[in-house]
């Protein structure tokens, strides 16, 4: 069930408590790497697989929370759990809104840690596989010429071969052989198929 | 109640009958010649002491004044010879007492010629003077010491940061020769303590060099039997005129300057020496030969300081070291009332000796029935009427009677103390401290002491003692007034130290929770993996055994965080020992760990090893401790990039620093005064009395605390010195 790619960050100020924390997750057959500091971290980066961080709130120059925003603001999409020795209710509702997974109070018990640390991989990995997609269209959208653009924005809108023509003042038949390669480019075998990638890109499909 | 003490009167009149009708067949002579005139101090201290030691009626008693301070030289001393070759033609001189040096000298040239062997004994002579030389036989000496040393240590005691010494002394050959000892003694005495000798100069040129000393001077007054116009002084004239118009601190080894308004010294007691001189002469007349050139060693060097002076140059009372006398000490309820108490004391003293003599004439006249009817009622009145609890003792440790709030505050009924050995009072720990019963009769003074209560209970007391001379025997009038209430507030001071630290800690519990849950954390953790190891047979011995390691640091560590909260939780017991500054401030720094994380406080830290100091370790976290959370306050609103927190241990001479600088907002100038008053605060929540228990704590560790605004930047240094403990 677990990915083999997936690896946990562990970022604690606190060497003792890093070390510990890398057992645990070791022990539940996870890879880890530990960082005495968010920029011993950012300076690790990037990073590719799927995975997640594991958090402290207080910590010497760049705290927990700071870290955090900085990680959305440079778009570093790793789900991140928040372990802290001093859990006070803002700091904890302000992480949950930016996103985190959980906000854990040490000590904290294994199965919750560990809970909350396979939800951070998983909500990763769909999250890194819904971008993998979505880069995939948008890959495929850079191949299409202007005119086979044009053409495929009406197909998606449903409309029919010939209202294209008449809206594009071009032959029907050139308008077939747009819609032809578009389906090809796009790899797509259905206009269904089309739209949900489309959706998927983010292209404007209502009119 | 008053039988006891009428009988023994009785009985001392009684036992001193016979040897009054015997005086003039027995009566012995005794000549005490002085080197100086009578009204330098250390002679009526002298004579005084040795009368007393002497004191019964069976000894003539004379004292010729040689003075030759003023009329020195060979034909003054002949002259001198002339005369007393005159006058004392016609009697047999038992024992000669020579006072100091020109006195002995003057004996031994003259003995042969004017009184030729009889006995000598040499009092209060310089022990240089007798060391290394063979004195006639006959001749016997009790040696005196000007002990400059302890009362330099007890300058520097009393002002840790002086770093200059001026010596001042006469030109008189005793100046000259107290002065080079002087001068000696504070060669190299202590690393940092220049010193600078004056003399050969007027009075009044003294008082303009005094004038000009800067703050971390002191003055060591040696001596002035002569200035340098060749002007006679007398020691408490000049001691008073120096002390009114110096800026720092005088001290000095003569009792009389300290009278006078000198701050102390290691006092030299002429008085003791005059009373060691009489159990010599005792024994000379008693025909026992003279043990050698020194009969009896130096008597001690008591360290007396006068409190008033304390006040006029702002030494802390609390660096005053425990073992020293005090003059014009004052206290509380018993200041109030001392002028009265002591006033009626000196009543009862009179009255005491009326009484003595009146029994020993009605005992002659064999009306002794009358005599005693008298005595009790005038001593009835006069004790019972006191406010104070007082008790009289006699030679043999006995108390003869006791009045009213004696018995009461001693817990015994009425009447139940007389007859009672003195001991019974006093707690067995302290007894030997105390020195027996004969010890009450020693001097007049002033000690602390506790007394047991009938029910073994034990008050904290403060005992006057007052021999009272009857010319026949002694007893000892004991005033004790309850020093409870001192206790108590000395109780109150550290009731409030701990609530201020509890205050304190409660400011930072979140942090504290966050310094415990980090082992907690880790403990956890390790020991889960290890049980999940375990389950899937993955971990080998050696990871476990890293695990359980890991564990038990932990473990220790969680510990060390309690242990310094319970240290900080304490309360009461404030024992001294010695203790590593550095540590103190890795202590309290430990504790405030997760705080300075949490406020973005960056600390630096230049802590020297082997800074040791004498002070109670829970007292000096509090005060770092205190001056760290006023440092994170004052920082508070600056950005967070701006805070940081320099931490500096550092030995100083006889010192050492600890030193807490701040980059916070500072304090108004006009405000650095104050800081560390009472209720000063800037705090909305605060006591204001964080940095004024700060102050009475290192007060009381002989230190001193200060702030200084920093030379660059923002910001207050708050500077700690304390005395560097040796050995």
């Amino acid at each position: 069930m677990n990915p083999p790619m997936a690896r946990v960050f562990i970022i604690d100020d606190d060497p003792r408590v890093r070390r510990a924390l890398g057992r645990l997750f070791r022990s539940a057959g996870r890879e880890t790497e530990a960082f005495a500091s968010a920029r011993d971290f950012l300076a690790r980066l990037p990073y590719d697989g799927s995975g997640c961080v594991v958090l402290d709130v207080n910590m010497p120059e760049m705290t927990g929370p700071q870290l955090h925003e900085l990680m959305a603001q440079q778009g570093i999409g790793l789900s991140i759990v928040f372990l802290t020795g001093q859990g006070d209710v803002p700091t904890g509702v302000q992480a949950m809104k930016r996103g985190a997974v959980d906000f854990l109070t040490k000590p904290v018990d294994d199965e919750t840690l560990l809970r909350a640390v396979e939800e951070a991989i998983a909500r990763h990995a769909a999250t890194n596989a819904r971008r993998k997609a979505r880069e995939a269209v948008a890959a495929r959208l850079a191949l299409l010429s202007e005119r086979e653009r044009q053409v495929m924005h009406h197909v998606i809108r449903g409309r029919l071969n010939k209202q294209i023509a008449a809206e594009l003042q071009i032959a029907l038949k050139t308008v077939k052989v747009h819609r032809g390669r578009v389906m090809e480019k796009m790899a797509c075998a259905s206009v269904a198929e089309l739209v949900q990638a489309c959706q998927l890109a983010g292209v404007e499909i209502t009119q | 109640m008053l039988r006891a003490a009428v009988s023994l009167l009785l009985v001392l009149a009684g036992a001193a009958g016979p040897a009054l009708a015997q005086a003039p067949a027995a009566a012995r002579t005794v000549l005490v010649l002085s080197s100086e005139r009578s009204d330098l101090p250390s002679v009526p201290d002298f004579d005084r002491g040795l009368r007393q030691g002497l004191a019964g009626p069976d000894i003539d008693y004379f004292i010729e004044y040689l003075d030759f301070g003023r009329f020195p030289g060979g034909a003054q001393a002949q002259a001198m010879a002339r005369y007393l070759r005159e006058r004392y033609a016609g009697r047999t001189v038992d024992v000669l007492v020579a006072f100091q040096e020109s006195a002995l000298e003057f004996v031994l040239a003259q003995r042969g010629a004017l009184f030729p062997g009889v006995p000598v004994v040499g009092a209060g002579v310089e022990r240089q003077s007798v060391d290394g030389r063979t004195l006639p036989s006959g001749v016997t000496t009790i040696p005196v010491i000007y002990d400059y040393r302890r009362t330099l240590e007890l300058a520097l005691r009393l002002q840790p940061k002086a770093s200059e010494v001026l010596i001042v002394h006469g030109v008189a050959d005793y100046d000259r020769r107290r002065g080079e000892e002087a001068r000696q003694a504070a060669a190299g005495f202590a690393p940092g303590l220049a010193s600078r000798v004056l003399t050969g100069v007027p009075l009044a040129g003294v008082e303009e060099a005094v004038q000009r000393l800067p703050g971390n001077a002191f003055v060591l007054l040696v001596s002035m039997v002569r200035d340098a116009e060749g002007k006679a002084l007398v020691g408490q004239d000049y001691a008073a005129r120096l002390s009114a118009v110096s800026p720092v601190p005088i001290y000095g080894t003569f009792g009389s300057h300290v009278e006078r308004g000198t701050l102390g010294g290691a006092i030299t007691d002429f008085g003791e020496i005059g009373r060691a001189t009489a159990t010599v002469v005792a024994a000379a007349l008693a025909g026992k030969p003279a043990p050698g050139s020194i009969a009896v060693e130096v008597p001690e060097t008591p360290l007396r300081v006068n409190w008033r002076a304390l006040e006029k140059w702002n030494i802390p009372p609390q660096r005053v070291p425990a073992e020293a006398q005090t003059l014009f000490r004052e206290l509380g309820v018993w200041e109030a009332h001392r002028d009265f108490v002591l006033a009626t004391l000196a009543a009862v003293l009179v009255q005491a000796a009326l009484i003595a003599g009146l029994v020993v004439q009605l005992r002659r006249r064999q009306s002794a029935e009358a005599a005693a009817r008298q005595a009790e009622a005038t001593l009835r009145l006069a004790v019972d009427a006191l406010p104070i609890a007082v008790i009289m003792v006699n030679q043999g440790g006995v108390i003869v009677f006791a009045n009213p709030p004696a018995d009461k505050l001693l817990g015994y009924g009425e009447g139940g103390l007389a007859g009672r050995p003195l001991d019974r009072l006093i707690p067995e720990r302290l007894r030997s401290a105390f020195g027996g019963p004969g010890d009450v009769f020693m001097t007049a003074s002033k000690r602390e002491l506790a007394a047991r209560r009938k029910d073994g209970s034990e008050i904290p007391v403060e005992i006057v003692l007052n021999p009272i001379e009857s010319g026949i025997q002694r007893l000892a009038l004991v005033a004790i007034v309850d020093q409870s209430a001192r206790h108590e507030l000395q109780r109150k001071q550290q009731e409030l130290e701990h609530i201020t630290r509890v205050a304190t800690m409660g400011q930072i519990a979140a942090s504290l929770a966050h310094e415990l849950s980090q082992p907690l954390a880790a403990i956890l953790a390790n020991s889960q993996a290890g049980l999940r190891f375990l389950k899937s047979g993955k971990g080998d011995l050696e990871e476990l055994r890293a695990i359980l390691q890991d564990v038990v640091e932990d473990d220790k560590r969680a510990g060390e965080v309690v242990d310094a909260l319970r240290s900080m939780l304490r309360r009461g017991k404030t024992e001294s020992a010695r203790l590593d500054a550095a540590l103190v401030v890795r202590d309290v720094l430990a504790l405030l760990h997760s705080e300075l994380i949490a406020q973005q406080v960056e600390v630096t830290t230049a802590l020297a090893p082997g800074c040791l100091t004498l002070a109670n370790k829970t007292q000096m976290e509090q005060v770092v401790l205190n001056l760290v959370m006023n440092a994170l306050d004052a920082m508070r609103p600056r950005p967070a990039d701006e805070r940081w927190l320099h931490i500096e241990v550092a030995r100083g001479e006889r010192t050492v620093r600890i030193e807490v600088r701040d980059s916070g907002v500072g304090i108004p100038p006009d405000e650095l005064g104050k800081v560390f008053d009472a209720f000063w605060t800037t705090k909305s929540s605060g006591m204001g009395m964080g940095l004024a228990i700060c102050r009475s704590i290192v007060g009381g560790c002989g230190g001193d605390i200060e702030v200084t605004p920093n030379r660059q930047g923002p910001g207050v240094t708050f500077a700690v010195t304390l005395p560097c403990a040796t050995g």
